[in-house]
């Protein structure tokens, strides 16, 4: 047996399978447990997204089953959720699609192995590439930007002269190349970025993921003070959009080697200004956003209740879509998004305006671009009818009715089941 | 004694106070099923009063009826929850020396300052209200605090006080509700001059309120309820009318004008909104005297009947003309026909019937009890579905929306997956089957409506509305659950079975597996495609497929463990005995996925913390590792039946 | 949801490399190679903004280091000086039983415009709203610099989360809008009190200013 007979037979075999499913079990229970303390957003970095995995906090997991326990951190070396997940996408081909006897009483068996194996890549297309944020509206309001809950970024603008022709444009630092610059115990860390674009660099360092910024009133004799303020850190929310995160930035200049030093943090009311060499920039930590093709005008935004209660019965938007002087009217409703130019606005928020004290309502939208958006669905149809086909051939044997029979009569139904709902959606 | 006080009353001219109806007069069948069927809109919805007065009572009593010594025969006596509801309208004085209030634990009551009853008093820990009102100030007190606890956090009998302190205050409403037509001031009012000059006695409502409204606003300062004794009383009668602190709950029966706003108005409601307003239209006006004339007839038993009838045929065309409360007939009916209830029972008697003839095999009498068993399974499952049915019919809607109808739905589905099962192989674990599986899931429903004491038919929030996906979706998630449900249970019997029975025929054998077998299959496609279906719609909703959130989690969890034994016994690592294992660990994932993700507090699905979930929750794994250990033990004394015998025919793709 | 150490692997191995190098500092310089267009509906850029804003913390503060009231002004003789709040910045009463009240309110933004806040104030009283027409005819007072409307008007009162108006007040209230504020000083109290206050708050309103720009 060659070295590449091996693998394929490893690669393909019931022992692996069993070995990723137990583990894919396990990530899912430890991942939906430690929600309750860690928050969503760090369980599915840490178990579903994850290259290894170092770590199991037993302790909070047994308490979000309400055993009431003390602090239990268990070291591990595993492969994380994202590795396990690209492994059985492979097993499920080579195993369940590759090697798999070819019979016509197999066939429901392929056909689900193959849609799943096609539902798993679809995962790992919208993680790879899929980008959502919100897009917020008042009446009468237009806009073509949305901007990201989770992900941050630090950008660089030249304000003074101003770009020509009006089209401004930044430079971005994405957070994945600040946000490890967190203090580790007392010793700080920084790094320095540098563009040809910049009279300066930038060094950015002391990256506080939740932080508030307070006035220095110079008793502790602290070093980190910019200005009359520093950053004073805060407990991590489990709600990561919740976190407002700060950096201490320095300018420096590249040819005097003078510096001017400054508070970046994501809910400051302006971004931090530098003039340099007759120029001035602005600096600032913001969430990551993305400009639309086109842009969206908030004509009405309409909240319903139950009569006499408080839960919503309608949630319904009407816009309209600019596009290279086009118009046009659509409606953004609860489980009816907009689907258009690759991208989908959903109906997410509303509020009126008497909560928030003006005239006009306001709408929320996550906006929402994913290649890879209706690919489950495809799958879904697929491996229904691949297991339904299997099933019902298998419970025909069993009971001894005509396999063949079940098998059309199965077909059958799936069929009128999809046309229908395809018909009731179009 | 009472007389005494009419006399005081008519005395003093300041109210119109009349004879109560007795007891059998209230109870007359045409008064009540007026009243039974009195269209009201609460929670957004429109349903019979008889609803109403239901969970009321459910929520103060723990049951729907109250037993009681009658004063009129001096016999054991007892009252449906709208006869309780009525005799706390128009009996106040009777209803206060019901024993109503279910409070569980004798330390509760000791708290408050009160004298525990003791369980062997035939009243089982129900108090009246004579019992607690003396130490209502320390009850308000403690529930106050209590309430301002974490739910979590909070131990028993701090619950059962928090819950008491709240039932008093909404019972005290409802004893009320007539004050406003009783005596709008008080018992003895001292009105301001001007408002007394305006307003000769008898205070009527009708009349009164437009005076008040017009005092108030030319004295704004009477409007302040501490410093205005009347005004204090006035509020309260109003608050009486409401019958609820819970807005949501608010009593509304006055439906408005055709393309009027939506919410209907009530009696409390047209008296705050008046205060508030400083307005109150002639409709409404209207309305209160016809309210008023059912009161005042009270004393009179042909008339009384009568203006209540009237009162609802005026309120039914009044909605008939909204194209409203068409189905509150029907949901009277629902209600008293107690199809849950009443399955529950047939399920349980096929249970006692086919384990009788599980005791004499082979007999003249086994064949009986098994036909007389297929029938009770049949008349049970009907009474499932007709009451799942009616439901639909009712809201409009699917049959599953709520946390209560996966528990109805599961055990009717689960019924009939059973009786496909028993169809399939004739050997009676399938009827066995379908009536624990239906018995087992109303009873959990039965017991979960107790606990929740709130309606169950409820109105959706407007994501859950009108959506291909989700409509599939949800009946397919618990379809699941209902498949995995019973796959676990088959297996769980056959290890009972097994460890009571040495030598149990390899036929035998193969039943339980190739049962417990179809099952699992049929829950890994039900979960698979439901999960996905779940996803494609919060997709169409959300523009996410999958969240990662708790109960989406949970339905995963299902559909890995189904497929982790599939595959673990194709690779030949499990056999007969390790896949009935892995269903006991599959019924433990599925309760998890079921109730357990709904109590960890998090996630779209979280509906708030039920207290002594997590008991029933782990006192079930409990049950499970236990047969896991009889497994284990089986195991050990190598009585697993040789595995080629037992062997699924067709189970083996392997290549 | 995006991962980072996934997304983008070279900062998954810079994230290596920072763990393991116990350096403080980063020893290469990153180049910034990620640009973004702005779109054409943004705000306009926000420049030089001292850091007492950016952070909250414009309030100026005594020498205990509570944040002082962003305006000075010289309370009338016979007013009485009560605790600001967020509401009323300046908060000031007077008459036998403190029954007058006159405060300034700040506001940020345009605050509903002024019209509807003029409105606001005449339902307070009982009064209907005036057309916008009318509110333009309204008389002007200068305050702090600039123009503002001037409002009196005869009512019952009742004032927010009031349960019953009282009878027979006055009002007099001053509107303007000023650096990014909206400003209201109002007095209210029975009418014949506000009567002989009006001399009171007219020295009221001329000796408020900003105390940021009077320093």
């Amino acid at each position: 047996m060659t070295v590449l007979q091996r693998l394929f037979n490893f690669l393909s075999s019931y022992a692996l399978a069993t070995a990723l499913l137990v583990l894919l079990f396990v990530y899912t229970l430890l991942g939906t447990l430690e929600q309750v303390e860690h928050g969503l957003y760090l369980s599915q970095l840490k178990y579903f997204e994850s290259v290894v995995i170092t770590q199991i906090d037993l302790g909070a997991c047994l308490r979000a089953l309400n055993f009431p326990t003390g602090d239990m951190k268990l070291p591990v070396l595993l492969p994380g959720g994202y590795t396990v997940m690209a492994l059985f996408c492979l097993n499920i081909i080579v195993g369940g699609v590759i090697r798999i006897r070819k019979k016509p009483r197999t066939i429901g068996v392929v056909i689900s192995h193959f849609s799943m194996a096609f539902m798993i890549l679809a995962g790992g297309v919208s993680m790879h590439t899929k980008i959502e944020g919100n897009l917020s509206l008042l009446e009468g309001q237009t806009d073509d930007q949305f901007v990201s809950v989770d992900s941050r970024v630090v950008e660089i603008e030249q304000v003074e002269p101003a770009a020509a022709g009006g089209k401004r444009k930044v430079l971005v630092i994405s957070d994945s190349q600040f946000s490890d610059l967190a203090p580790d115990g007392s010793s700080g860390k920084a790094r320095q970025f540098t563009s040809a674009e910049l009279p300066f660099d930038l060094t950015l360092q002391n990256y506080a993921p939740n932080a508030q910024i307070k006035r220095d009133d110079g008793a502790d004799g602290r070093r980190d003070v910019v200005d009359g303020y520093f950053i004073q850190a805060l407990p991590k929310d489990p709600e990561h959009g919740q976190n407002m995160p700060a950096l201490h930035a320095i300018a420096k200049n590249k040819k005097t080697g003078e510096t001017q030093q400054g508070i970046l943090w994501l809910r400051a009311a302006a971004p931090w200004t530098v003039k340099m060499e007759e120029k001035t920039y602005t600096i600032d930590l913001t969430r990551r956003s993305w400009v639309l093709p086109f842009a969206v005008k908030l004509e009405k935004a309409t909240r319903e209740f139950h009569p006499g209660t408080q839960r919503p019965r309608k949630f319904e938007s009407i816009v309209t879509k600019l596009q290279d002087g086009k118009e046009e009217r659509k409606e953004i409703k609860m489980n009816e998004p907009l689907r258009t130019n690759g991208f989908t606005l959903f109906q997410h928020q509303m509020m009126s305006g008497e909560d928030l004290k003006r005239t006009e309502n306001a709408s929320v939208f996550q906006v929402v671009s994913n290649p890879a958006d209706q690919w489950p669905l495809w799958s879904c149809i697929a491996v229904a009818f691949g297991l339904l086909l299997h099933f019902s051939m298998m419970l025909a044997r069993n009971v001894g009715w005509n396999e063949w029979l079940v098998a059309g009569i199965v077909v059958g139904v799936v069929s009128a089941y999809f046309i229908l709902a395809l018909v009731k959606m179009y | 004694m009472k007389t005494l006080i009419i006399a005081a009353a008519i005395a003093l001219g300041v109210c119109t106070l009349n004879a109560e109806p007795t007891l059998a007069q209230l109870r007359d069948p045409e008064l009540v099923n007026a009243f039974a069927t009195l269209p009201v809109q609460e929670a957004g919805r429109i349903k019979p009063l008889d609803t109403v007065a239901r969970y009321r009572l459910l929520r103060f009593h723990g049951s729907r009826v109250v037993r009681f010594e009658n004063p009129e025969t001096k016999k054991a006596d007892k009252l449906s929850s709208i006869e309780w509801l009525l005799v706390t309208w128009f009996k106040p004085d009777l209803a206060k020396s019901l024993p109503l209030f279910r409070v569980d634990n004798p330390a509760a009551i000791t708290e408050i300052g009160g004298t525990a009853k003791d369980r062997m008093e035939g009243v089982k820990g129900k108090y009246t209200y004579r019992d607690i009102e003396p130490h209502r100030a320390k009850l308000m007190e403690l529930a106050e605090e209590y309430r301002n606890l974490e739910p979590k956090n909070r131990t028993p009998i701090q619950r059962m006080i928090a819950d008491l302190g709240v039932n008093i205050l909404d019972y005290e409403m409802i004893v009320g509700h007539w004050d406003s037509f009783r005596s709008p001031f008080g018992k003895e009012p001292k009105l301001p001059e001007e408002l007394a000059k305006a307003l000769p006695p008898p205070h009527r409502i009708p009349t009164a309120l437009p005076a008040v409204l017009k005092y108030v606003k030319d004295h704004p300062e009477a409007a302040a309820p501490m410093s205005n004794p009347w005004m204090m009383e006035f509020m309260k009668g109003a608050l009486g009318g409401m019958m609820s602190g819970n807005q949501e709950l608010s009593y509304r029966i006055f439906p408005p004008k055709v393309g009027a706003t939506e919410k209907w108005h009530g009696p409390g409601w047209i008296i705050m909104e008046g205060l508030q307003t400083g307005e109150v239209t002639a409709d409404d006006l209207a309305w209160l005297a016809d309210y008023e004339k059912v009161f005042q007839a009270t004393d009179d038993p042909v008339k009384f009947k009568a203006e209540a009838i009237a009162l609802k045929s005026k309120i039914e065309s009044a909605a008939a003309a909204r194209n409203e409360g068409s189905t509150v007939k029907l949901e009277a009916s629902y209600h008293k026909a107690d199809y849950f209830y009443n399955a529950m029972i047939w399920f349980v008697a096929a249970i006692i019937l086919l384990g009788t003839s599980w005791l004499i095999p082979a007999s003249k009498w086994e064949r009986w009890l098994t036909w007389i068993s297929w029938a009770a399974v049949l008349i049970a499952t009907a009474y499932t579905l007709t009451g799942i049915t009616i439901r639909c019919i009712i809201m409009q809607r699917g049959p599953i929306a709520t946390l209560y109808e996966t528990m109805v739905f599961i055990a009717g589905t689960g019924a009939l997956f059973g009786i496909a099962a028993e169809l399939l192989t004739r050997r009676k674990l399938g009827l066995f089957i379908a009536s624990l599986a239906g018995a087992a899931g109303l009873f959990l429903s039965i017991r979960f409506e107790t606990a929740d004491a709130g309606d169950t038919l409820v109105q959706l929030q407007a994501v859950l509305i009108t959506n291909f996906w989700l409509a599939t979706h949800v009946p397919m998630i618990n379809l699941g659950y209902a498949a995995c449900m019973v796959a676990s249970i088959v297996s769980g019997l056959y290890v009972i079975v097994r460890l009571f029975n040495k030598n149990l025929a390899a036929s035998d054998e193969r039943l339980f597996l190739r049962i417990s077998y179809g099952f699992l299959c049929a829950g890994l496609f039900l979960s698979l495609v439901g999960t996905i279906l779940g996803g494609i719609w919060a997709n169409d909703s959300w523009g996410r497929f999958w969240g990662w959130d708790p109960k989406e989690n949970g339905a995963l969890l299902i559909v890995l463990m189904v497929l982790i034994t599939l595959h673990a016994r194709m690779g030949g690592y499990i056999r007969d005995l390790g896949i009935h294992a892995c269903n006991l660990l599959l019924g433990c994932v599925t309760v998890f996925s079921w109730f357990g993700t709904n109590q960890l507090g998090v996630g779209l699905h979280a509906y708030g913390f039920t207290d002594g979930a997590w008991d029933n929750i782990r006192s079930y794994w409990i049950s499970q590792f236990i047969l896991l250990g009889g497994i284990a033990w089986l195991k050990w004394r190598g009585k697993a039946a040789p595995a080629a015998a037992a062997e699924p025919s067709d189970l083996a793709e392997k290549a | 949801m995006n991962q980072l150490s996934l997304r983008c692997p070279a900062a998954a191995l810079l994230l290596t490399v920072g763990l393991t190098s116990c350096d403080r500092f980063d020893q290469r310089v990153v180049e910034i190679t990620e640009t973004r267009e702005v779109s054409k509906h943004a705000s306009a850029p926000n420049v030089g903004v001292s850091s007492a804003t950016r952070f909250y913390d414009d309030a100026q503060r005594d020498e205990s280091g509570a944040p002082m009231n962003p305006f000075i002004w010289t309370t009338p003789t016979g007013w009485t000086e009560g605790q600001s709040n967020q509401m009323r910045v300046i908060n000031l009463t007077f008459g036998p039983n403190n029954e007058g009240e006159c405060y300034l309110t700040a506001m940020p933004g345009a605050s509903g415009g002024v019209e509807a806040n003029i409105n606001r104030w005449r339902g307070q009283l009982g009064l209907s709203p005036l057309p916008a027409a009318d509110v333009e005819k309204l008389p002007r007072k200068t305050f702090l610099g600039g123009e503002a409307y001037s409002v009196t008007a005869d009512g019952d009162y009742k004032n927010v989360g009031q349960e019953a108006p009282m009878k027979d007040y006055r009002l007099v209230g001053l509107i303007q809008q000023v650096s990014g504020l909206t400003l209201f000083v109002k007095m209210t109290g029975p009418k014949a009190l506000v009567e002989t206050n009006q001399a009171n708050f007219e020295s009221f309103v001329n000796s408020i200013n900003f105390r940021a720009r009077q320093q």
